[in-house]
């Protein structure tokens, strides 16, 4: 009884050392963040004292300008159009996507019918197609949307194709053997397997959502961050064009992070690694 | 009864129109698959199988299911007729008749005849790349055979419950279920409710002392615990044989050990028929009840058969064990040596 009190009593001194270690290295962690971001800004700001504003705004006058943009709603109202924008084409491309990798993957005919278009249409880049979308689709949100879709749904496809093909073999006879007929070894095994293809190529397709949704909305919007920033070149005010890129990757950064938190909350057991 | 008997004849016929329609889309669909081979198809009949063996897509895959139930509904006596002198053969295990595999131009094995007894340990033992495992993969439905393969008196066809495998890598384990929910998983596909399989899970995952990790996943266990779970999961299956494909092959000495031990003690404890591929003579010692040794491939036969009378558990220095040891090592060093010469690496005078 004393011995085992005694050993819990170390175990805990234990833990308490390793947690004081972790909460230390991550401080240091989020020190070495802010010096590497107040260095940048630094030689940022050495940098615009030497030329012309209208070249390279200094972090003030571009802070400045991101007020500005606050103060006359333009900045929310880009934020939330281009949001909702990348949100809903990449929803519905990841939706389409990953049933249709799993066709393909789990059906050689659907594979053998789509392949051509599929080999195709990847090395065609969604800038490509802005000006047909606005034909045929209209100015109005579909055709960005549209545009979203077609970036997201080869990468979740593709994703998960090859996720699909690689599930052990092994998994699979295991399956057989304990009783699984096609369509249960399909559910409970080929689709748990492939998850973490899907998630790799989800995440992917957001950050090509965002290189899509600014050439989407340069050619035709009223507004977004894309229209944002090719308004402010005929205002001649480059620095809303640093603050409409800084909201870009901030924005961009805050979707990636929302979507790590929720595959690791949501399909932990997956054991994902992003 | 008329109704009854044209139903047959008519379930019969439309089953042999899916198998025709199955054959002409084979012939030109065959070069269109790769590596998407994922399910043998539950045809009744080694002929059919053979069929299915080969890669199969969308299309057929919807006329197998048609063809499979229209077979299922015809009754039973139509279906085993080729198998009833064999099925007279009560009380073994596992019956493998005139078996040869052949995986496309090369025959793997040829002429294999054996008969494994209920409650036995039999090891296949020989040199890699002697077709041991493929012989156990068409025992587990794996593979497609010519001859009969019998469990019982059911001639094998495809994977089932009735054999459950024990696989060397534990990538066969589901990565994302718990040992506990990887234990469930055969009472669960077969739509057993809660409880019950939780109690059976938590039976075997006792017997093979994972009772303090059965809420860990397979990423967080050693070697040896993964093995533990893989064999939890079959027996929890209760088949009437379990194979086992070199099972310890990948762990270190010490848990081989320690594992070989507590099998042996499973199998006495559950009396359950087992078939345990290995290349490691001690391990077939202690383990078997009986060793087949295989020849070198290609075309492998059996060599020898031989029953291991030593008393449990085994202990490695008993003269008789010994002995064993000193013929198995010879009976497999002859064979290696025949395939070094047959592949031009040693010439006769360098044999060992």
């Amino acid at each position: 009884m004393t011995s085992n009190s005694i050993k819990q009593g170390s175990n805990k001194e234990v833990l308490g050392t390793e947690n004081w270690q972790y909460v230390k290295k991550r401080i240091s962690g989020i020190m070495l963040t802010l010096c590497s971001i107040l260095g940048g800004l630094t030689i940022w700001q050495l940098a615009s004292t030497q030329v012309s504003p209208l070249f390279l705004p200094s972090p003030m006058t571009t802070f400045h300008g991101f007020y500005e943009l606050y103060e006359d709603g333009t900045l929310v109202t880009s934020v939330i159009a281009s949001s909702l924008r990348i949100f809903t084409g990449w929803l519905a491309g990841v939706t389409i996507g990953i049933p249709l990798g799993m066709g393909m993957g789990y059906f050689p005919l659907i594979r053998r019918l789509l392949d051509p278009y599929i080999e195709f249409f990847r090395f065609v880049p969604p800038i490509a197609f802005v000006t047909l979308a606005v034909i045929w689709l209209g100015p109005g949100e579909a055709s960005k949307v549209a545009l979203i879709f077609y970036t997201t749904v080869f990468i979740v496809t593709l994703n998960t194709l090859a996720g699909t093909l690689a599930v052990p073999d092994l998994r699979i006879k295991a399956s057989q053997s304990l009783g699984a007929n096609p369509l249960q070894a399909l559910l409970t095994v080929i689709v748990p397997s492939t998850v973490p293809y899907m998630v790799t190529g989800a995440r992917i397709a957001m950050g090509n959502s965002f290189l899509t949704i600014v050439s989407a909305e340069i050619v035709a919007a009223q507004e977004g961050l894309g229209a944002l920033i090719w308004n402010a070149r005929n205002f001649g005010r480059t620095e809303w064009v640093f603050a409409g890129i800084l909201t870009l990757g901030l924005l961009g950064f805050l979707f990636d992070r929302v979507l790590q938190f929720v595959v690791r909350r949501v399909l932990k057991k997956y054991n994902i690694s992003m | 009864m008329g109704i009854r008997a044209d139903f047959n004849l008519w379930a019969i016929i439309t089953s042999d129109i899916c198998v025709t329609i199955i054959d002409l889309y084979h012939e030109r669909s065959c070069d269109l698959n790769e590596n998407l081979l994922f399910f043998k198809p539950p045809f009744a009949d080694a002929e059919g199988f053979e069929k299915a063996a080969r890669p199969s897509s969308a299309l057929t895959r919807v006329f197998r299911q048609v063809a499979a139930t229209l077979r299922a509904a015809v009754p039973a006596k139509s279906k085993q007729q080729g198998n009833e002198g064999i099925a007279m053969q009560s009380g073994i295990a596992v019956t493998l008749n005139n078996v040869s595999i052949q995986i496309g131009d090369f025959e793997i094995a040829s002429n294999i005849n054996l008969s494994i007894e209920p409650g036995e340990f039999l090891c296949l033992l020989g040199p890699s790349g002697c077709g041991k495992s493929t012989l156990l993969n068409a025992i587990a439905g794996f593979a497609s055979v010519a001859g009969d393969v019998l469990v019982g008196r059911t001639s094998v066809t495809r994977p089932g419950t009735d054999r459950g495998v024990v696989f060397q890598s534990s990538e066969a384990l589901f990565p994302w279920l718990t040992v506990r929910e990887n234990v469930e998983y055969g009472a669960r596909i077969r739509g057993i409710d809660k409880a019950k399989r939780s109690e059976i899970a938590d039976e075997y995952i006792k017997m093979v002392g994972l009772s303090h990790a059965a809420d860990k996943y397979p990423g967080e266990l050693s070697g040896g615990m993964r093995q533990r779970t893989q064999i939890a999961r079959v027996l929890a299956n209760e088949p009437s044989v379990i194979l086992m494909d070199e099972p310890f092959g990948a762990l270190d000495a010490q848990t081989r050990e320690v594992l070989q031990g507590e099998l042996a003690k499973i199998s006495r404890k559950t009396g359950a028929t087992i078939v345990f591929v290995t290349h490691d003579i001690s391990e077939a010692i202690i383990l078997a009840d009986k060793i087949v040794t295989m020849t070198a491939g290609p075309s492998a036969k059996i060599k020898t058969v031989m029953e291991v009378d030593l008393p449990t558990p085994r202990d490695l220095d008993h003269p008789r064990a010994v002995e064993l040891m000193r013929v198995l090592r010879n009976d497999i060093a002859v064979e290696v040596n025949r395939t070094l010469i047959a592949q031009g690496l040693i010439s006769e005078g360098q044999a060992v």
